[in-house]
């Protein structure tokens, strides 16, 4: 009723009095265009969730990149270079370019887990004070108090928010922003490099529904009765072992080097690959154990070749320097990664010039495009294409569907205005245009444009903002998961409507429905008056 | 305003068969008379009224005939066979009343509605008072045909005398100088038809507007100014009422 009386007082201004009339009349009576209305609704919704789940997949794809590495990594992998100091030096001269770089070691480990499982990881050396400034790492540490509990946790049961805990996690967190203990052996005041897993790689808690997680083997308290009893907090007590390979600079293998670390705190990125499978240690740490720290070598193959120039002078003892496999640089607000990029490779050139024989060099960085200074959607190129393509793919085929629809509303509308004909007849014959006959019918599917994209808009906001719920509840009552994290990379399914694509898909649902009445409107137009009179 | 008609053809191929529904009807109409077609049953009585009206366009060649002149309809300084498009549309809307043989209401409007939107098609754009003014307008028109207490009621509600009266009220909201019935009271009972007779006596005395009138009935014949006959697509008898008795 409201519907009919806002386009009663609305439509004056636009259309003459009796269209006016008309479109509403018909459409208080008649109930097969509000099914065409509900069908714009559906295909409306249906592009926009998985527009939205699609598109909001690719950006937190591309977003993740921050978290991970920041803009741009410049890497040589395995062996790593030298003079890393240096080459942070070049970068941050510029303050517009760079806001922070950052030395990594990035290399692959064999990690003994408490539970006694053995597996491959990622290992990354990071120095926590500049590593904080390039990615989003102090927000990753998982343990620590929180007062404001996640948005789906109603009934506050996340034990970070327990106040009673609240000294303990924020031990945890300092530990974790440090990547170190207290060592207890030694006495106060020294430290114990530790190790941050990411959340999922342990296997000691799981995730709730409700996104927070609890601790299966957890910090174990006595109560008034006596009674042993597991409170769930994140306990550091258990260790992990890291076996890595070193090799030495020009890529021979050493031995097999095992550290033990304790473990500080734990990361959480979202992205399902990296939480299950990175482990951070100190970079120092790290360095040591692949033999990549500073070192003082007596050259005893004085015949061996350099790996990086040929004609490099051969040195008896030498000092060889401490290297990283990466160097992590973060842009102010407003570069691109790829601006960024570009700056980078460009003070990487001068800086192997600068060093020339003893880092790779900057042809061998050409030849090797993309390959030592990338962003993140470079080192993803095949991933970030595919769901681009795909998703291109998928809205492609879904607008074909949404076609489904406005021929649903030809179909429904022709349909109407042979049953409409002698009335169309009555209407010429006392004076109405075969024009205005025809803004009749298009106003008509305009406003089931209208109702029926406003209400997919609407339904699609539902299902996207509440899409994590929904699907659990469909795995739990159904069985039916379709978002794997393991596929998917993020454990949450992305839940955000941007408002440029609900607008596009809005006005394409007017416009298909548009589009579906411009046909039927134009038969109605070219009516003849007799003839539409005539028909019975 | 007077009404005039020269060779009038209408042919429909139907089925690769022509069927010749006038053939060479001339009509000559003064300014405020009003003329009863009669005849059988499918002689063109309905086609004739469509020409004059603007709903249709009688044939431009008329095979056989080039020496009878173009075929044309003037309505007083109008040269309705030359009018297209808009111009067309607006002199139905402003000089013509129509009244159909089947009434032909909009089922879905009021009997309020389906006078007022005659007068909404003429005067297209309006606003606030003016539409309230028209609404007016078509409610006063509606009790004086004894229908004040149907103004809600949809057309399907009404009895076949009460949706002529409704008709006739929609063909004369505008007040047209031109007014064409057909058979306004076939399917009506004697007195029925007589009180829509009525109505259109008085408004003719009123406004002074020209009528053709189909008719089957000797009753509606005898009132009118003048008979003529359709007989094989020709008018064969043009005769005063006095004649036809
Ligand atoms: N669109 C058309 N196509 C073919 N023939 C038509 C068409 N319209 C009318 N006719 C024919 O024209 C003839 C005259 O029709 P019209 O309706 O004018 O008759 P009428 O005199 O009004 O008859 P009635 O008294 O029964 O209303 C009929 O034989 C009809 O079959
Ligand atoms: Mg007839």
């Amino acid at each position: 009723m409201r519907i009919g009386a806002c386009l009663h007082t609305s439509t004056y201004a636009l259309a003459h009095v009796y269209q006016a009339l008309l479109t509403r009349i018909y459409l208080t009576s008649k109930v097969m265009p509000l099914l065409a209305a509900v069908a714009v609704t559906l295909c409306t919704a249906m592009v926009l969730v998985v527009w939205s789940v699609m598109g909001g997949f690719l950006t937190m794809l591309l977003s993740t990149g921050r978290s991970m590495v920041g803009d741009v990594s410049i890497t040589w992998p395995t062996t790593g270079f030298a003079h890393y100091e240096r080459l942070i030096e070049l970068l941050e001269q510029d303050k517009a370019m760079v806001l922070a770089a950052t030395p990594v070691i990035e290399t692959l480990a064999m990690a003994s887990l408490p539970d006694d499982r053995v597996e491959a990881v990622t290992v990354r050396g990071i120095d926590p004070a500049t590593y904080s400034k390039v990615v989003d790492f102090d927000q990753s540490l998982w343990w620590r108090p929180v007062t404001e509990a996640l948005p789906r946790d109603k009934s506050r049961a996340d034990v970070r928010l327990d106040p009673n805990y609240a000294t303990d996690l924020d031990q945890v967190l300092t530990d974790g922003r440090r990547l170190a203990e207290p060592d207890r052996n030694v006495g106060p005041g020294a430290l114990v490099p530790a190790a941050i897993p990411g959340i999922e790689l342990l296997g000691l808690s799981t995730r709730s529904p409700e996104g927070f997680y609890s601790v299966d083997r957890g910090r174990v308290k006595l109560t008034a009765t006596g009674d042993v009893r597991n409170v769930g907090v994140f306990a550091p007590a258990t260790r992990i072992t890291l076996r890595v390979v070193p090799f030495d600079s020009q890529g021979r293998e050493v031995s097999l080097v095992p550290g033990v670390f304790p473990i500080a705190n734990e990361f959480r990125t979202g992205v399902y690959e990296v939480d299950r499978r990175t482990v951070m240690v100190p970079l120092a740490r790290l360095q040591q154990m692949l033999k990549m720290d500073q070192a003082t070598i007596v050259d005893t193959q004085s015949a061996e070749n350099d790996a990086f120039s040929p004609d490099a002078p051969k040195p008896g003892v030498r000092i060889a320097p401490a290297r990283v496999t990466t160097v992590l640089v973060r842009a102010p607000n407003g570069i691109s990664p790829e601006t960024l990029r570009e700056y980078c490779e460009g003070v990487y050139a001068s800086f192997a010039a600068e060093f020339a024989g003893q880092v790779p060099s900057g042809d061998l960085m050409a030849r090797n495009r993309g390959r030592i200074v990338r962003t993140w959607e470079d080192q993803n190129a095949t991933l970030v294409g595919a769901v681009r393509k795909e998703t291109g793919l998928v809205l492609m085929l879904l607008w074909l569907i949404s076609l489904v629809a406005s021929f649903l509303i030809l179909a429904i509308f022709w349909a109407m205005i042979s049953e409409k004909t002698k009335d169309i007849g009555t209407l010429r014959a006392i004076g109405a245009s075969g024009r205005g006959i025809a803004g009749i019918w298009l106003a008509y599917g305009l406003v089931i444009g209208i109702i029926g994209s406003a209400l997919g808009l609407a339904l699609a906001s539902v299902i996207v903002l509440n899409i994590n719920p929904i699907h659990e509840w469909l795995g739990s009552a159904l069985g039916l998961y379709v978002w794997d994290p393991r596929v998917y990379y993020f454990a949450t399914i992305p839940n955000k409507i941007e408002l440029h694509r609900a607008l596009t898909v809005g006005l394409c649902g007017v416009g298909f429905s548009l589009l579906g009445a411009i046909i039927p409107a134009l038969r109605a137009a070219a009516m003849k008056p007799v003839a539409a009179l005539r028909f019975e | 305003m007077d009404l005039h008609a020269a060779n009038l053809f209408k042919t429909y191929t139907l089925h690769r068969k022509r069927v010749e529904v006038l053939r060479g009807v001339s009509l000559e109409v003064p300014s405020g008379a009003c003329v009863a077609v009669v005849g059988k049953s499918g002689s063109g009585k309905s086609t004739l009224l469509h020409l004059l009206g603007g709903l249709d366009r009688p044939d431009k060649a008329n095979p056989g005939q080039a020496d009878l002149g173009p075929a044309q309809v003037r309505a007083g300084e109008t040269d309705v066979t030359r009018l297209r498009g808009s111009a067309l549309d607006r002199y139905r809307a402003q000089s013509v009343g129509f009244v159909f043989q089947l009434y032909h209401l909009l089922p879905e409007l009021s009997v309020l509605q389906n006078v007022a939107i005659a007068a909404m098609v003429r005067h297209g754009l309006a606003f606030g008072a003016q539409r309230g003014a028209q609404m007016a307008k078509a409610a006063a028109l509606l009790t004086s045909f004894g229908m004040g207490h149907r103004l809600e009621h949809r057309p399907a509600e009404l009895s076949g005398g009460e949706r002529q009266r409704v008709a006739l009220a929609r063909a004369l909201i505008n007040r047209p100088l031109l007014l064409f019935a057909d058979e306004p009271t076939g399917n009506l009972d004697p007195s029925t038809g007589g009180q829509i007779l009525d109505l259109l006596d008085a408004y003719r005395r009123e406004t002074g507007a020209t009528m053709v009138i189909v008719t089957h009935s000797i009753e509606v014949a005898s009132r009118a100014d003048r008979v003529v006959r359709l007989v094989d697509g020709r008018i064969v008898v043009d005769q005063t009422v006095q004649a036809v008795g």
